[in-house]
C-alpha cells in the first residue's frame, strides 16, 4: 500500500491538489524549516498569523491524517529524549512532495494577489495594508 | 531530536499534576473524543489529549479559570465539526475505495472477455487452418485470386490480433509473476504453470498418437477409425486445455494486483486485437463465399478432419458466426472497460 502511494505520488502533479484548504497550508508553513510536533505546529501558526488563525486539536490531527495519507508530511522516525520531552510525542516533517505541493500553492496565491492588484482592489488593498485575516478563532481553518 | 530542528516547544511541563479545572475540562473533552471515528482516536487520541492539555495549561496559567473557560466554546465546536468531518473523510474514503474498486473490476473483467474472446477465435482459427488445408493445396486459389487474397486476409487478421494480446497481455502477465514470486505466492504461479502444461499434455499426445497409438496391424478401416477416435480425443484435449488456461490465467490475473495504468494499456492493445479478430472473421467468412462461388461442390465435402459428418460448408458456416460472437464480445468488453473513468490517485483521493 504504503509502495503505491510512493508510485502514485512520482505520477502526481503537485498542482492536482490545489488548492489546499487554509489550515493545511499553514501546517505546511510551520515545517518549512524543521520537523515540529502538534502542538508546536499549533503555536507557531498562532504566532506568525498573530492570533488570526487559531487551529484546534481535532482540525489540526484532521489535517495531519489527510497530509500523511497524501504524503505531503510523514512522520520523523527519531523519538525525543525522554529526558527533555514527551516521549508519546510525534514529530512530523515536510516530504519532498509536500515541499513541491507547497511550492506550487505559494506561486498560485502569488498570481491570485497578482491578479487582484491588477484590479480596482489593487490600490484600496495597497492602502489599507492589504490584510488578509480572514479566519478567526480555534479550528477556523477549514 | 534537537531543539533546533524544533524551534518552539511546549511551554508547559506536562508532567506537573495540573489543576483540578484543567482535570475535569480535560476528562470531559476526551469523553466527547468519542465521536471521532475510532481509527482516527487510536491514531492520533493520545496526541490531540496531549495538545488540548498544553492548551489549557496555557490558558489557565495566563488567565486562571476565566482562560480555561473561554476556551471551551471554540475547543468543543472544533471538536464536533472536526469529528463530522473526521467521519466525513472516512465515508469519503470508503466511496472512493469503492469508485476504485468498480473501476478496477471493469477493467480487469474487460481484459479477461477480450482475452477469452481472442482464444475462442484462435481455436475456430485452428479449425479453419485443418478444414481448408486442402482448398489452398489445391489449384483453386490460383484460378480464383479471391480465395487467396481471402485466406490471406485470415492470416494477417489473425498474426494483427496474435500480436496486439502478445503486446498488451505479456505486461499484465509479466507484473502479475513478478508480484507472485516476490509473495511468494505458489497458487497464482501454479495457474499461470496451466496454459504450458496443457500444451506440453497436448504436444505429447499428438507425439503418442502419431508413434504409439496406431498399431500397424490392424486393417486399413480399423486404423481410419481409430484415426477418427484420436482426432476426437485431440480435439476434446485442445479445447479442455484452452477452457483450462484461460479460466486459470483468468484467476490468476483476477487475484493479482495489476496497476489501473497496465489494464489501460492492455484495453488499448485490445482495440487492435479486435479489429484483427474481426479481419479474421471476414477473411473466413470471404473465404467461404469465395469458395461457394468458385467450387460450390467443395462446400458439400465432409470436413473430415474432425469426423463429427459435417460439411465443410456448414463448418465454414458455425466457424463464421463464432468468430463474429468472438469479435462482437470483444468489441463490447474493449468498449466497456475503455468507458470506465481512470481511478484518482490515492494522494489526490486523500485531500479531496
Amino acid at each position: 500500500m504504503e509502495q503505491s502511494h510512493e508510485r502514485a505520488r512520482r505520477f502526481v502533479d503537485p498542482e492536482a491538489l490545489l488548492p489546499l484548504t487554509p489550515a493545511v497550508f499553514h501546517i505546511m508553513l510551520s515545517l518549512a524549516d524543521g520537523e515540529r510536533h502538534g502542538y508546536s505546529i499549533l503555536r507557531e501558526v498562532e504566532q506568525y498569523t498573530n492570533g488570526a488563525l487559531k487551529l484546534g486539536p481535532t482540525t489540526l490531527y484532521r489535517s495531519i491524517r489527510q497530509m500523511v495519507a497524501a504524503g505531503l508530511i510523514e512522520e520523523a522516525e527519531e523519538r525525543p529524549d525522554p529526558a527533555l520531552d514527551d516521549e508519546r510525542r510525534r514529530y512530523y516533517r515536510l516530504t519532498t512532495f509536500g515541499r513541491q505541493v507547497a511550492l506550487a500553492e505559494t506561486r498560485r496565491l502569488e498570481r491570485l494577489v497578482a491578479m487582484a492588484r491588477a484590479t480596482s482592489f489593487g490600490g484600496q488593498a495597497i492602502g489599507l495594508g492589504f490584510s488578509t485575516q480572514g479566519a478567526s478563532g480555534i479550528g477556523g481553518g477549514e | 531530536m534537537t531543539s533546533s530542528s524544533s524551534p518552539i516547544h511546549t511551554p508547559t511541563d506536562s508532567r506537573r499534576l495540573p489543576p483540578r479545572s484543567v482535570r475535569l475540562t480535560l476528562a470531559l473533552w476526551a469523553v466527547l473524543l468519542r465521536l471521532c471515528p475510532r481509527a482516527f482516536r487510536q491514531t492520533y487520541g493520545v496526541e490531540m489529549e496531549q495538545v488540548f492539555r498544553a492548551m489549557l495549561l496555557d490558558a489557565w496559567r495566563e488567565r486562571g479559570l476565566r482562560g480555561v473557560a473561554r476556551l471551551w466554546a471554540p475547543a468543543l465546536g472544533d471538536l464536533l465539526l472536526g469529528a463530522a468531518g473526521a467521519h466525513g473523510d472516512d465515508l469519503g474514503l470508503s466511496i472512493e475505495a469503492l469508485r476504485r474498486s468498480w473501476i478496477m473490476s471493469r477493467m480487469r473483467s474487460s481484459a479477461i472477455i477480450t482475452f477469452s474472446a481472442y482464444i475462442a477465435l484462435v481455436l475456430t482459427g485452428m479449425g479453419f487452418q485443418k478444414l481448408t488445408e486442402d482448398i489452398i493445396k489445391s489449384n483453386l486459389p490460383s484460378m480464383y485470386p479471391g480465395i487467396a487474397i481471402a485466406h490471406d486476409v485470415v492470416m494477417a487478421g489473425a498474426v494483427l490480433a496474435l500480436l496486439a494480446v502478445l503486446v498488451g497481455g505479456l505486461p499484465v502477465a509479466w507484473d502479475a509473476i513478478r508480484k507472485a514470486l516476490g509473495a511468494r505466492r505458489w497458487g497464482i504461479l501454479a495457474l499461470f504453470s496451466v496454459p504450458p502444461v496443457s500444451l506440453a499434455i497436448w504436444l505429447a499426445y499428438i507425439w503418442a498418437a502419431m508413434n504409439v497409438f496406431v498399431p500397424n496391424h490392424l486393417s486399413q478401416s480399423a486404423q481410419l477409425a481409430q484415426a477418427h477416435l484420436l482426432g476426437r480425443i485431440l480435439v476434446a484435449l485442445l479445447l479442455l486445455g484452452a477452457i483450462a488456461s484461460v479460466i486459470a490465467v483468468s484467476i490468476a490475473v483476477s487475484r493479482s494486483q495489476i496497476t489501473p495504468n497496465r489494464y489501460r494499456f492492455a484495453l488499448r492493445a485490445a482495440i487492435v486485437a479486435t479489429l484483427g479478430m474481426a479481419l479474421t472473421m471476414a477473411g473466413v467468412a470471404a473465404f467461404g463465399l469465395q469458395v461457394l462461388a468458385a467450387a460450390p461442390q467443395d462446400l458439400s465435402v465432409l470436413a473430415t478432419p474432425l469426423g463429427f459428418g459435417e460439411s465443410m460448408g456448414l463448418s465454414l458456416l458455425v466457424q463464421t458466426i463464432v468468430m463474429f460472437i468472438a469479435s462482437v464480445v470483444a468489441v463490447i468488453s474493449v468498449f466497456r472497460g475503455l468507458s470506465a473513468p481512470p481511478p484518482r490517485p490515492d494522494v489526490t483521493a486523500a485531500l479531496a
